[in-house]
């Protein structure tokens, strides 16, 4: 038997799939649609761009931000181990160790691949 | 100050799912897909530490901890694969990509 | 041992502690040496599959866990742990093909395999839900690239785009499944949850509703199968191999540890699972039909092969886990040895792909023809294969499970029969003459004669005399 305290979860489910369907679907039953050149702007109010957006980056940038996420979000592990530093001692810095090691290797290949060197 | 209760949170990280949901169902630009998607798995650290504080337990802390690390690596992956896709395409509509079919 | 207060067993770690220096060292041989030949990488990731091999054969029949019961060495890891390993080592083999992996750099090829497998050891041993989670998303992250290692096809960028997109909509079902699952039992562990599975609160039904979405999309179990036929075709074939075989052993391992630890094997909440196997033999077996790429029929078949081996999971008592074993080491035997010929006669090229270059086969390669034909019985179950045994062996756990067993069995009667049609075909093609133009088969490898011989080997083996293997089987656990 169900424990009737979550069955309003199961009520919310419902409720959101549809409110969020609604707000999805109505608006695009319901408008007209008439473009004018302003509304088409990726800003409709504001400074009209100086140069089309549609032009390409070099790849490079989208390489040295997906390296830089990858080895940010990998830093943070080091957080746990910092705020229990004391009580982890030798055991924890000898994780903390491996880990290194293990993400060293992984820049040390990137590195050596040329994954950050500009040109 | 008063608490505010597990249900508020469910209820919030719910919602945030199934937009994440229907945002994955009705884009087609794989960028915003994957924002779709970041959003669920977003929804679920929600959920997670809201148990986890309601149970007083580190597990879901842990847990909400390690999809984010695993979030970075997985969309620093599908963002090279988008950005090898549209770099022989003009458009990156994920409709127009498709060159197998049945 | 016991550190800070987390006992450690390094033997039961062994295979993946193996593996993880081996892929590290992979990478490292590539960083100091200049232009490693691909073969010492690959020879390198072979040795690491021995080494691991030599590691997880002590675990034999043992039972025990490590890092305070989060990860175990039991009836459910040993098998599925041999099979990722296997299917490491023979993919590692069809990659060594000369167009295998061109224009990829070899050494991180054979790092995300190694790594991959790796995810898919940790899945198999993983008792808490973090355990599982880590481990699916070490399988996939890797997966996703190499999908996409076949560069300069658009197929296969494109299935590597259609892989990330769906398999991350995937991991999102299962990360909020199993948020739910853990507020409704208070902890991560699976033996928590059965506590909470006994009573059902709506929370963990919910729960363990996303998380099954989530597996059967890793499953491709249908209606979640719906990138599986792209994905397939579009990667590189050594991958293909390695996907229709690894990640269904590593996904089975987590759904029996599920199904036995959490439910005892009997519950009302499994019936959308056994839905979901009916559902996935017949839309696999009836998709197949119309398939003129060989990749893509077999990528239909492997989606009817995953609903088959769900029945194994619907009997009652151990007998249907040894049996999901035995049918899945003849899977793996009889789909890789398919896909080493596929990979064999094209060099590794996708030249072999479409069947039509399989006509009259039998007059320019014989043996080839011969091998093929043994594995694509074996898949449809002709008897004195090993495919054969194992659905005798699936079906009396269907029989013996209840109404619902007995629709599965059922089900997987039928799609039987729709699949030794699709793969009828194809034998069909390779022997009858043709004449005119024949396609240009390339020279064979003895490094691919490997996988094909123990496949043949294996499949005749399983097949002639299957009680030696079930015994195996049965007490490795």
């Amino acid at each position: 038997m169900p424990d009737p305290a979550w069955t309003y979860v199961l009520i919310f489910f419902v409720v959101a799939l549809v409110v969020a369907s609604l707000i999805a679907i109505v608006p695009g039953i319901f408008t007209k649609k008439r473009p004018t050149p302003e509304k088409l702007e990726p800003y409709e109010c504001g400074v009209p761009p100086t140069s089309a957006m549609l032009g390409r980056f070099p790849v490079r940038f989208y390489l040295v931000a997906m390296l830089f996420v990858v080895f940010d979000v990998e830093a943070a592990s080091f957080y746990p181990w910092a705020v229990r530093l004391r009580d982890l001692g030798g055991f924890g810095l000898l994780e903390m160790v491996a880990f290194i090691v293990v993400l060293g290797i992984g820049y040390a290949y990137v590195w050596k691949k040329g994954g950050f060197s500009w040109r | 100050m008063p608490q505010v209760p597990l249900n508020l949170y469910l209820e919030l990280s719910a919602v945030l799912f199934i937009i994440g949901v229907i945002g994955f169902l009705l884009r087609r630009n794989p960028i915003t897909m994957l924002m779709a998607i970041e959003l669920m798995w977003n929804a679920g650290n929600l959920a997670f530490i809201a148990f986890a504080r309601n149970f007083i337990d580190m597990s879901g802390q842990v847990f909400a901890f390690l999809v984010i690390t695993v979030a970075a690596a997985e969309a620093a992956i599908a963002l090279a694969i988008v950005v090898m896709v549209f770099r022989r395409r003009e458009n990156a509509d994920v409709d127009d990509i498709s060159v197998m079919r049945g | 041992m016991t550190i800070q207060g987390v006992n450690f067993d390094f033997g039961i770690l062994g295979p993946i502690s193996v593996l993880v220096i081996t892929g590290l060292v992979v990478l490292l041989v590539d960083l100091v040496g200049r232009a490693v030949p691909r073969v010492v990488l690959y020879g390198i990731g072979v040795a690491g599959c021995a080494g691991a091999f030599i590691a997880l054969a002590p675990l034999y029949g043992r039972s025990a866990t490590t890092v305070n019961g989060a990860f175990a060495t039991d009836r459910f890891s040993w098998g599925f742990s041999a099979v990722l390993i296997f299917t490491l080592a023979v993919t590692l083999l069809l990659s060594s093909l000369r167009n295998a992996d061109d224009g990829n750099s070899p050494a991180s090829y054979a790092a995300l395999l190694i790594f991959c497998t790796i995810g898919g050891l940790i899945m198999a041993g993983a008792t808490t839900l973090i355990g599982i989670f880590l481990g699916i998303e070490e399988l996939s992250l890797a997966l996703y690239v190499l999908a996409g290692t076949g560069y300069p096809r658009p197929a296969s960028e494109e299935a590597a785009l259609k892989y990330v997109l769906l398999g991350s909509l995937a991991s999102g079902f299962l990360i909020y499944g199993s948020a739910l699952l853990y507020g409704s039992a208070g902890s991560v562990s699976l033996s928590a949850l059965s506590a909470a599975a006994s009573s059902l609160p709506l929370l963990f039904v919910i729960g363990f509703g996303l998380l099954l979405v989530g597996l059967a999309f890793k499953l491709a179990l249908s209606p979640f199968h719906l990138w599986t036929p792209d994905v397939y075709e579009g990667s590189p074939i050594a991958i293909t191999a390695y996907m229709t075989v690894a990640v269904k052993a590593a996904t089975f391992a987590v759904l029996a540890r599920f199904v036995y630890t959490v439910f005892g094997h009997d519950s009302v909440a499994l019936v959308p699972l056994w839905l979901l196997a009916i559902f996935s033999m017949l839309v696999g077996s009836f998709g197949a039909l119309r398939q003129r790429n060989l990749k893509r029929l077999l990528a239909y078949s492997s989606i009817a092969q995953a609903g088959f081996m769900v029945v194994a999971l619907s009997g009652v008592g151990e007998y249907g886990l040894s049996s999901l074993l035995f049918y899945l080491v003849a899977y793996a035997l009889m789909n890789l040895g398919a896909f080493a010929v596929i990979a064999m006669l094209g060099d590794g090229d996708e030249a072999y792909a479409d069947i039509d270059a399989y006509r009259a086969l039998f007059y320019r390669r014989p043996w080839v023809a011969v091998a093929l034909t043994l594995f694509l019985f074996s898949l449809a179950g002709i008897p004195g294969t090993a495919g054969f045994y194992g659905k005798v062996l699936l079906l009396e756990q269907g029989f013996a499970g209840g109404p619902w067993g007995i629709a599965l069995a059922l089900a997987l009667i039928a799609g039987s029969i729709v699949s030794i049609y699709v793969y009828f075909q194809v034998v069909w093609a390779m022997f009858v003459p043709q004449e005119g133009e024949q396609p240009v088969t390339a020279g064979n490898s003895w490094l691919t004669w490997v996988p094909v011989a123990v496949g043949v080997a294996g499949v005749v083996a399983l097949g002639v005399i299957p009680q030696v293997f079930v015994s195996i089987v049965s007490s490795s656990m």
